[in-house]
């Protein structure tokens, strides 16, 4: 027994916004995620292309300084070995015609490579115990019977994934941004390239907003937290397997059906389609983006971004209606 | 009025939960009791705004269940019958997080959390994780939730299950203390009848989803016709005989106990004179006052439903409650 107790009194000090009421779920979501040790370790792992990342923005930097043009230069080997000998000798010449669309290209090569895994993994130890552990427990009547909705509860959810999918993905993003406009040779680098940040926070919301809505929903499916992990890798492998065998074949080659089978093409489709290295490119006259670079930075012709935006709309709101489903039913027990 | 129920009907597809419940309820501590399925969990979920009402209005400290669920959640706790730990948690950020649901900011509703763990008695198990704790103290834990954001008025749904004797006392003696020294009012909801009687000021019965009774304890135990109950040693039947032949009516309560209609004073000289009388003795002699349990047990039988040819359930007469109800 506590040597002195204060005994019952009426709470009398402040209360937070009402606006903010998703926040304590988010942030304890954060505070008992940050306790696995393999999150953590993933969480490190996600800066990691950074080291490959950070030179090849300096490159771009002295490919567009003056001073280097024609110059042997280890880092400038490593941008011609990326973009061409012939796109790099364009850029040389009118480098502020070019930079903005160069810079979207390294974003997008950054974002459709290993971005995506990473972001795949985080998923897969963040959400599958999120809702699945509420449902094993009824600990919904703990937080239905507080004033709290079913949008703030989705939402604080959501937001613990999203916090980490973003230090994994846009928060490098980012630091690789600001680190290159801190080196950029003239601060006009800053107002030529402004409309790419905007950009990749989209892109990254596009890839990380449907896939963490989805992995909720499978989350609310059981409860079994190891059941929703083998559910959501059931869902991306084999949805993106069947893709790949799908469009392989010759009656469907020119079809989209295919690409609505992968949540991974529908989302790296969008974010292409978000960053718009194409349409950027086009508008720069002299521009020639060699082929194996177009296939990273731009979207496949079969399948348009505002298709795969109606797709993911489409799969986020049924994955929405699920969750309140899901969560609502034990309430009418 | 601490809740107002105005022809409260819920309805699950074909079966009736509850069945236009009208009533006032005053605050202070309410027992709510019911045989299993009769609608006591879905009346709290109401109250709370979990569920929809099929018809009629319901008010809980004059907020409308309907339209500002959000403004009852915030003056009412809620403490389930349902294990709902939040996995992963200590027992002292399980209530921080219930407070922090409520609006708390975090600092405080960590300190509040401490405040709360120790008025309900968990100690240093506070940092232990829940899932790790005994029912007892997980009903500790849950009580603590659901009084962290200072409500107005708690829901308690079977505070007392699967906790030892200590723990059961200190949990009914808090729960009195709750509404006699804070003005927390308190229902709750249980099976266990001598709780209800130990620490509640009003009864509400339900049964079938039907409002069976709702009343003073202290109204609802006094009998409807004065009578006193003899506990003697000594041929029973004997005695029965003498008594009657004083012209008194008796009817048994037990092995060696008589109910015996009539004020307390005139019918003890009678019953000693008979007693005398048989060579019996009387063992004890008191006005008879109505058992929750048999109060309890009359209000439901009037709900079952009579088997053909069975006569109409009912115990004596002066425990024919069903339907009292002092609004």
């Amino acid at each position: 027994m506590p040597v002195f107790e204060l005994g019952y009194r009426a709470y009398e000090g402040q209360l937070i916004s009402p606006r903010l009421r998703w926040w304590a779920i988010m942030r304890t979501g954060i505070q008992l995620a940050w306790r696995s040790k393999i999150l953590r370790r993933v969480q490190y792992l996600a800066w990691v292309p950074l080291l490959y990342m950070i030179p090849l923005f300096f490159g771009i930097g002295l490919m567009m300084d003056p001073a280097y043009k024609g110059a042997r230069h280890p880092l400038l080997g490593m941008v011609r070995e990326l973009f061409g000998p012939r796109l790099v000798n364009a850029v040389q010449e009118n480098p502020e015609a070019f930079r903005t669309t160069i810079w979207l290209m390294a974003f997008a090569f950054l974002a459709g490579t290993i971005q995506p895994i990473i972001t795949g993994v985080v998923v897969t130890i963040i959400a599958p115990p999120l809702i699945s552990n509420d449902v094993r427990t009824k600990a919904f009547l703990v937080y239905f019977s507080k004033p709290i909705s079913r949008w703030e509860y989705v939402l604080g959810k959501l937001g613990t994934i999203v916090f980490f999918a973003f230090t994994t993905t846009l928060f490098p993003a980012i630091a690789l941004y600001v680190l290159s406009i801190a080196f950029s040779p003239s601060f006009g680098t800053l107002f030529d390239t402004l409309s790419v940040l905007p950009k990749i926070t989209l892109g990254y919301l596009a890839l990380t907003v449907p896939s963490a809505l989805v992995a909720l929903f499978i989350s609310s499916l059981t409860t079994q937290a190891r059941f929703a992990s083998v559910g959501w890798i059931v869902t991306i492998v084999f949805g993106h397997a069947a893709f790949q065998v799908l469009s392989n074949t010759f009656e469907l080659r020119e079809s989209t059906f295919p690409f609505l089978l992968s949540l991974f093409e529908s989302v790296h489709t969008l974010q292409l389609g978000i960053l718009g290295v194409r349409d950027v490119a086009s508008q720069v006259p002299g521009m020639l983006i060699p082929e194996h670079i177009m296939d990273l930075c731009a979207p496949d012709p079969r399948y348009s971004p505002w298709t795969a935006f109606v797709v993911l709309a489409g799969i986020s709101a049924l994955c929405v209606v699920g969750i309140f489903k899901r969560i609502s039913a034990p309430m009418k027990i | 009025m601490l809740i107002e129920l105005e022809n409260v009907s819920k309805r699950y597809g074909a079966f009736q939960a509850l069945d236009g419940l009208q009533a006032r309820i005053r605050p202070g501590v309410i027992g709510l009791l019911g045989p299993n399925g009769a609608g006591k969990s879905t009346l709290i979920k109401v109250l709370l705004g979990l569920v929809k009402l099929t018809t009629g209005t319901a008010r809980v400290l004059g907020h409308d269940t309907r339209k500002e669920t959000r403004a009852i959640r915030q003056v009412v706790g809620y403490m389930p019958e349902d294990d709902c730990i939040l996995a992963g948690m200590s027992a002292v950020e399980a209530v921080a997080y219930a407070g922090e649901l409520a609006r708390l900011p975090y600092l405080n509703s960590l300190r509040r959390a401490h405040e709360i763990l120790d008025y309900v008695g968990v100690d240093e198990e506070r940092y232990r994780p829940v899932e790790s704790f005994s029912t007892g103290m997980r009903q500790k834990m849950r009580m603590a939730q659901a009084l962290v954001h200072s409500p107005k008025l708690v829901f308690l749904d079977e505070p007392t299950s699967g906790m030892d004797p200590k723990g059961r006392a200190r949990m009914l003696r808090l729960v009195r203390e709750l509404f006699h020294k804070k003005g927390v009012s308190v229902v709750i909801s249980t099976h266990i009848l001598t709780d209800v009687e130990n620490c509640c000021d009003s009864v509400l019965i339900l049964g079938r989803g039907k409002l069976l009774v709702y009343d003073d304890l202290e109204t609802l135990r006094k009998p409807v016709d004065a009578s006193v109950q003899v506990t003697i040693d000594g041929e029973l039947g004997s005695f029965e005989r003498a008594l009657e032949q004083r012209g008194l009516k008796t009817s048994r309560v037990g092995p060696d106990e008589l109910r015996i209609p009539g004020d307390g004073e005139q019918v003890a000289g009678a019953v000693f004179l008979a007693a005398g009388e048989c060579g019996a003795t009387v063992r004890r002699l008191a006005r008879s006052q109505n058992s929750l349990e048999s109060i309890f047990l009359d209000a439901v039988a009037s709900t079952a439903a009579p088997a053909p040819g069975a006569k109409a359930p009912g115990g004596s007469p002066k425990n024919d409650l069903a339907g009292r109800s002092r609004t």
